[in-house]
């Protein structure tokens, strides 16, 4: 039984983490290009936002996909125009577009929320979208607790794979292979390590800028859309809920490389589903909120860890967080 | 020569019409959104549609001047060459012109096919499209109108704070126009929606008091992020900060709620309070100086952490054996309470007190000094001797332990229980009202207030009976969202604060002064 309470663990960590791995892609592609963009969770907010009006009112799963996308897209074209374009400061700008998405997160989906129940619905994305959100299992029950086949091993597995894991793990590949092997993914690492050189180049450090910013919206985006069928496709107050924090985290934790992104949100998908399946026998009741601690705990953790002055900072783009400007002294 | 010099002016005299027109246009298509005639050229669709041989003739003049009008705009996309000869040119601004106008009456022709669609999401309003759209292309050509003539960008000598007052209340104006247009988007009347704010936050006599009451806390997260900021430690914990302080003072008051006088209660409360707050304050500016962790992301991560603290009370030890197994903490005893001065708990004084002493602190002494040197370049603050990790962990105990008596003052004083949402969003407005004022701590307070009034305000707004739209009123949210188009706009003003914009055409006259 505890096995399978493991592959159950392991399938339901896959799930989790899948935001945060989507949420980490984006934010590395814009780091990597020297934009710091704390404003994760907002965008997140935002876009799910979006997605569950549209969702809800076209039912179309192609047009949820695509008002998501573009929802993360706009919020980081806004993002990359304060900061690329009028120059302010990244940090607050990243504050305040959390600050601003995780308000309208909450009042337009009170909103929605509000005038489904006024017209006597519920707001909340169909079923033929939520397909989207199951997974790959047939659905096989366990007949006896004893002898388990291993076709029901494998079943638990593949629910946690859905198409947003299979995404997420596709463009984390994709990423790695762009920054690593193409010429433009040289020239984007060039413009986050040492932008004036790259400029001195010829490569636009404006339009690196901007394209990594609303590629890494999009991406953003899809997590923000996966947040909402996590909970069911309706609106929760809060529904970010510090996941994108997280995901912000997670990339100091992945060291800026798509690859340990990948596991890294395993991790921390696992950590963020562990209360819920483990029920740790030496700890007394009600003790849940140590679990759910966990994924900030080790996020700290990572955060000393990787600080360190023999870390320094490995990986992470010498030029990111200041705003570029030609004509600088 | 000749001809370049005709062009040249021919083409200022369109640009300034193209601009006229499309700034009436958004005027006209905003003004009258809701109605057929939306935007002056759906109107002419519509006497084509609906009026006699007259109605025709009107119609097909106002098309064609309207459409020659907005279509000289093209004459933006003709490079500034003079490679094109007159004729050459008029014919290419003729064939740019035609395709636009087919676009122009392809657009007023979709707003009939498809004329309204009411829409449940914008509050039940009839939306037409066409005006939409028409209201859209006038922006973008009037944003080419400008790219056209943007050469670039040049940094300007930092103004003074008189000299920066009609940019920032721009900024502000800004801000409030666009809320407006997100309450109006919604389908809701914004005049009448300020109006409810206004009067639910400072109109009658209970609102003012719970608005002071809740302006405490707030003032106080102020000070916090602001003396943290002044450094350039980007203190985002203040939340965690707040419910640790919070947790400790509520230590205080459910072991020993009976036993202490209570004038020995509160101030041991306070010291609480303030060890709390500063203990949270210190963890990350300890890991920034030991091991040079990003201080936003430690002390958010903290934030969240100390949220889960105070769960695992409230369902552990602390919780109310009255009510079992529903996990929450008990009320204050009377003894905890603050005492109500005027309705409103006397924490105001505290936070009075706390207030002068930090503009005192910041602006008077050596220790303030040293903060802001160590804000603006570490590297001078270590050639004058300044010991800059000793300072760093020092300003951040202040600043945790401002804002861990911020949380005691709101439990004690307005919440009497330990929760989880005793930081709610002061966590956040507090870093938005710090950066609204550049850290100005008197600026601050009145700013904070101003801030929670609104808080308050928009939470009347949610419970209305008059400004509901089908049954369903503003969200509280929306006051979180206006203090963020605030900050952004804020934030965008400060472009045009250090940086001066250089447009084409400035031409060098013989005696080589810049025209």
């Amino acid at each position: 039984m505890t096995v399978y309470v493991l592959v159950a663990l392991l399938a339901a960590g896959i799930k989790a983490g899948a935001p945060l791995l989507l949420g980490t892609l984006g934010e590395i592609l814009t780091e990597k290009s020297g934009s710091l963009n704390m404003g994760v969770e907002g965008v997140m907010g935002i876009s799910a936002v979006a997605a569950l009006a549209v969702g809800f009112h076209t039912g179309s799963i192609a047009l949820t996909l695509l008002a998501a996308v573009l929802a993360g897209m706009l919020c980081c074209l806004v993002y990359s125009f304060m900061t690329v374009t009028l120059k302010a400061n990244q940090l607050i700008t990243g504050l305040s577009i959390s600050i601003l998405g995780g308000g309208v997160c909450n009042m337009m989906g009170a909103f929605i929320n509000n005038s489904a129940k006024a017209a006597k619905t519920t707001a909340r994305l169909n079923s033929s979208v939520m397909r989207l959100f199951s997974g790959l299992d047939q659905g096989l029950a366990i007949k006896s607790e004893e002898s388990i086949p291993f076709a029901c091993y494998v079943d638990k597995l593949l629910s946690g794979i859905n198409f947003f894991v299979i995404i997420s793990v596709i463009l984390a590949i994709g990423m790695w292979f762009f920054f690593n092997k193409t010429r433009p993914g040289l020239h984007l690492r060039a413009v986050g390590e040492n932008p004036r050189a790259a400029d001195a180049m010829g490569i636009s450090i404006t339009a690196y800028r901007y394209l990594a910013s609303v590629i890494g919206g999009a991406m953003m985006g899809l997590a923000g859309l996966f947040v909402c069928m996590n909970v069911g496709g309706k609106w929760e107050y809060n529904l970010i809920g510090g996941q994108g924090w997280l995901a912000v985290a997670l990339v100091i934790f992945a060291r800026w490389n798509p690859l340990k992104a990948i596991g890294g949100s395993l991790i921390f998908g696992i950590l963020l589903r562990l209360f819920l399946h483990v029920k740790l026998s030496f700890l007394p009741d009600n003790c849940e909120a140590l679990l759910m601690m966990l994924p900030y705990v080790i996020t700290l953790i990572t955060l000393i860890l990787s600080g360190r002055k023999k870390n320094a900072g490995a990986g992470a783009p010498a030029g990111s967080g200041s705003n570029f400007f030609r004509e600088d002294r | 020569m000749n001809m370049q010099k005709i062009h040249l002016s021919r083409k200022r005299i369109f640009r300034f019409i193209a601009a006229l027109f499309c700034l009436f246009q958004l005027a006209a298509a905003f003004l009258f959104r809701s109605t057929e005639a939306g935007s002056v050229a759906a109107s002419a669709r519509a006497l084509l549609a609906h009026g006699g041989v007259a109605g025709v003739i009107t119609g097909v003049i106002t098309i064609a001047v309207l459409t020659g009008l907005v279509l000289s705009t093209a004459l933006l996309f003709l490079p500034n060459a003079t490679r094109f000869t007159g004729r050459f040119c008029a014919l290419f601004t003729l064939c740019v012109q035609a395709a636009f106008s087919v676009l122009l009456l392809l657009l007023c022709w979709l707003g009939v096919g498809a004329p309204a669609r009411v829409s449940a999401l914008f509050g039940g309003e009839r939306v037409y499209p066409a005006n939409y759209v028409l209201l859209l292309l006038s922006a973008v050509i009037l944003g080419l109108l400008f790219v056209s003539r943007f050469e670039r960008i040049a940094k300007k000598t930092p103004p003074t704070i008189m000299q920066a007052l009609p940019v920032r209340l721009l900024a502000i104006l800004g801000a409030v126009l666009c809320s407006m247009l997100m309450i109006l988007l919604i389908g809701y009347n914004p005049l009448a929606a300020f109006e409810q704010i206004y009067k639910g936050s400072i109109g009658t006599k209970n609102a003012m008091t719970i608005t002071m009451e809740r302006s405490i806390p707030m003032v106080l997260g102020t000070m916090a992020v602001i003396v943290a900021f002044k450094m350039h430690f980007w203190n985002v914990g203040v939340a965690g900060q707040l419910t640790m302080g919070a947790i400790f003072a509520s230590f205080f008051a459910y072991q020993l709620g009976n036993a202490l006088p209570h004038a020995v209660l509160i101030p041991l409360m306070f010291v609480g309070g303030a060890v709390g707050g500063a203990f949270w304050g210190f963890l990350p500016a300890y890991a920034k100086v030991r091991w040079n962790t990003s201080e936003t992301l430690f002390a958010l991560m903290l934030n969240y952490i100390a949220t889960y603290i105070v769960q695992l009370l409230r369902r552990g030890p602390w919780e109310d054996p009255m009510m079992p197994s529903f996990g929450q903490c008990p009320m204050f005893v009377d003894n905890a309470r603050l005492t109500k001065i005027l309705g409103c708990s006397s924490g105001w004084i505290a936070a009075l007190v706390i207030l002068i002493l930090v503009t005192v602190y910041l602006q008077c002494t050596r220790h303030g000094f040293e903060i802001r040197v160590v804000g603006e370049q570490e590297k001078t603050a270590e050639y004058l001797g300044v010991p800059v990790k000793r300072v760093i962990v020092r300003t951040m105990l202040i600043s945790g332990a401002i804002a861990g008596i911020a949380g005691m003052l709101k439990i004690s004083g307005a919440d009497f229980k330990l929760n989880e949402t005793v930081a709610g969003d002061i966590g956040f407005t507090v870093i938005t009202v710090a950066w609204l004022v550049k850290l100005n701590p008197l600026a601050g307070a009145a700013v904070a207030v101003l801030f929670s009034a609104m808080n308050k305000g928009c939470e009347s707004l949610s419970m209305s009976a008059t400004l509901r739209v089908n049954g369903v009123n503003i969200p509280s949210a929306s006051a979180t969202v206006i203090i963020g188009i605030l900050l952004l706009f804020v934030l965008g003003s400060e472009f045009f604060l250090t940086y001066r914009i250089v447009f084409k055409g400035k031409r060098i006259t013989k005696g080589g002064a810049l025209k």
